[in-house]
């Protein structure tokens, strides 16, 4: 494995300019941005045309308690972010679909049930707090081979899932009934998609921090909502403007010296004003 | 209430997808009770009711959405929970005027593609999927549409091109659930010649929920009447008569005089029918198990929200 990440660093090293490339730091950030921006601008498409910007901001919060748990029983806390959130994706759904409350509803009771937990876990431990900072803010500069292998496994397999489900979950975004009436198990294919979506999170958060991760998702989607006209169009752009948020993010944090997670958000932000502009020249 | 109005003639000939003690619950509640009813092959069959009578959960049951006791077969074997799959026949699907996001980046051309083609879109439309999607628009006069966002279109338009998709793979069965409510005049003109069209084709067993008495009249060869269970099946010519629509609508009025007054443009092909809606709407909607049955009415969208 570290061969490979060896030659995929030196490939990246090779193609950077400005002597960026010589810094080992940088070959790791901008592989894990190669890596991570494309899967949240892919997901985020559909966090957008689901409205599930509040339900990533709720297992974005959720990875805090995972790893406070982590922390708690002395398991690694990548592991346990990674279960908790995705334990959260799929209670959501599941009690979304069995009360009479609204979505937004069910999502803001698990949100505060999941932070709760959290806090009364990391009040009861004190010394856990400086291990969870590191989570809030993130640092994609500090990923190690581990997480980036964790990060390419995780590429293969979400936009393996996509591919699969892509369709289905564009036409259960339209009308749920209408999709079961075409054979979509609906209520499968929105579990499989929701703890994709959190294993997603669960990684952005090493990168980007828990406070942003939900950016990352809905922000180069909505650009890209903002000016294509078909599924194709939307994919596309939202992969390819997160993708260029990533790059430039990490660039410009290292020129001007501020925490990359905001330096990539900033820049995906700046992308989705120029994409209102060119809506707006456009009408 | 179901010894109110007999059926005088059952379709029971050639019926194609038949229900035999249908029972659906709700939470435990009953929704609808020992449904036996007959739709009969080729020809369309409307479902008639009022608000809260459990024609959509009807709709749901025969879909495989809803759990349901007793059997739901089509040519005697029964209709399995996932239409399409399996063996099972497929049955096309007009949902109501749609309420969905309309700013959503998506053609008709994507739209019908989605169903058509396992690959995903971002890899472009396939051949296959193409050919089919541009013939079933061809077929449905829809082909200046193939490049417009679906948000984009009239409510009418909207309901044309969702036609189209039920019928893209040629289901044995189309089910309508008001596929006019909500949608202009010019529109509804043209989903109904479209519907006709279909209907001479005569390829499916349709199915139409509706409210509007002039549709069933123009298009139903059968009526099946419900509330919670059957009332009342046969002929349109002999189950839509005056007593039999005072005693369906008029059953839950406070005032059964008003059943009465029902405008004489229903019984009849006539121009002037579509502007009797209103009177149709103000009956169902003054009967005075009024709260019941919004709460039913409201129960059965939650259901189909979260679904």
């Amino acid at each position: 494995m570290s061969g490979l990440m060896d030659g995929i660093y030196h490939l990246i090293g090779a193609a950077l300019p400005f002597g960026w490339g010589e810094l080992q730091f940088m070959q790791r950030a901008i592989f894990g941005v190669m890596l991570l921006m494309p899967l949240c601008g892919a997901m985020g498409v559909h966090v957008v045309n689901h409205r599930l910007a509040f339900f990533s901001e709720t297992l974005s919060h959720a990875t805090f308690t995972g790893v406070a748990i982590g922390l708690l029983l002395s398991i690694n806390p990548s592991l346990t972010l990674m279960a908790f959130c995705v334990a959260v994706a799929l209670a959501i759904n599941r009690v979304r679909r069995r009360s009479n409350l609204s979505t937004d509803t069910v999502v803001g009771v698990i949100f505060a049930v999941s932070v709760a937990l959290g806090l009364a876990i990391i009040s009861a431990k004190k010394e856990l707090n400086g291990a969870l900072s590191s989570f809030l803010y993130g640092d994609i500069l500090s990923l190690t081979d581990a997480d980036m292998a964790v990060l390419l496994v995780l590429f293969f397999v979400v936009f393996g899932t996509l591919f699969a489900l892509d369709n289905r979950m564009h036409l259960a975004a339209v009308h749920a009934n209408l999709a079961r009436s075409r054979g979509v198990r609906v209520h499968l294919v929105e579990d499989i998609y929701a703890a994709c979506l959190a294993l997603v999170v669960a990684a952005g958060i090493r990168a980007v921090g828990l406070l942003l991760v939900t950016a990352m998702l809905t922000l180069p989607a909505a650009s890209a909502r903002s000016v294509a006209r078909s599924v194709g169009q939307t994919f596309w752009l939202a992969t390819i403007f997160a993708f260029i948020a990533g790059l430039a993010g990490v660039v410009a944090s290292y020129e001007i010296d501020i925490a990359t997670g905001a330096a990539i958000i900033l820049c995906a932000a700046i992308l989705f004003a120029l994409a209102q502009i060119v809506r707006a020249a456009r009408a | 209430m179901s010894t109110a109005v007999s059926a005088r003639n059952s379709p029971t000939t050639g019926a194609a997808l038949s229900l035999r003690g249908v029972n659906v619950r709700l939470g435990g509640a009953p929704i609808l009770r020992n449904i036996n009813a007959d739709f009969p092959a080729s020809r369309t069959t409307a479902i008639i009711g009022p608000n809260g009578a459990g024609k959509t959960t009807l709709m749901r049951a025969i879909l495989g959405f809803a759990p349901h006791e007793g059997r739901i077969e089509f040519n005697g074997r029964p209709l399995g929970p996932h239409p399409g799959q399996n063996g099972a026949p497929a049955i096309g699907y007009v949902p109501q005027h749609l309420d969905f996001d309309r700013m959503m980046p998506l053609t008709v051309l994507d739209f019908l593609c989605l169903t058509a083609q396992r690959r995903p879109l971002w890899f472009g439309h396939s051949a296959a999927a193409l050919e089919m999607a541009r013939s079933t628009l061809a077929r449905m006069h829809l082909s200046h549409f193939e490049r417009k966002p679906l948000g984009g279109l009239s409510g009418g338009e909207l309901q044309r091109v969702m036609l189209a998709l039920a019928l893209q793979n040629n289901p044995p069965i189309l089910i309508l659930d008001e596929p006019i409510s909500g949608v202009d005049v010019a529109g509804e003109e043209q989903f109904c010649e479209l519907l006709a069209e279909i209907q001479r084709e005569g390829r499916q067993t349709i199915l139409l929920i509706t409210h509007d008495l002039a549709m069933v009249n123009e298009h139903a060869d059968f009526v099946l009447c419900l509330n919670r269970e059957v009332l009342m099946q046969g002929p349109t010519r002999e189950v839509l008569t005056h007593e039999n629509i005072g005693r369906i609508f008029g059953l839950l009025t406070t005032e059964a005089h008003q059943a009465h007054t029902l405008p004489e443009e229903w019984f009849e092909k006539d121009p002037l029918a579509h502007q009797t809606h209103d009177h149709a709407h103000a009956h169902s909607h003054t009967h005075h198990h009024d709260h019941d049955h919004a709460h039913d009415h409201d129960a059965e969208a939650k259901t189909e929200a979260e679904r």
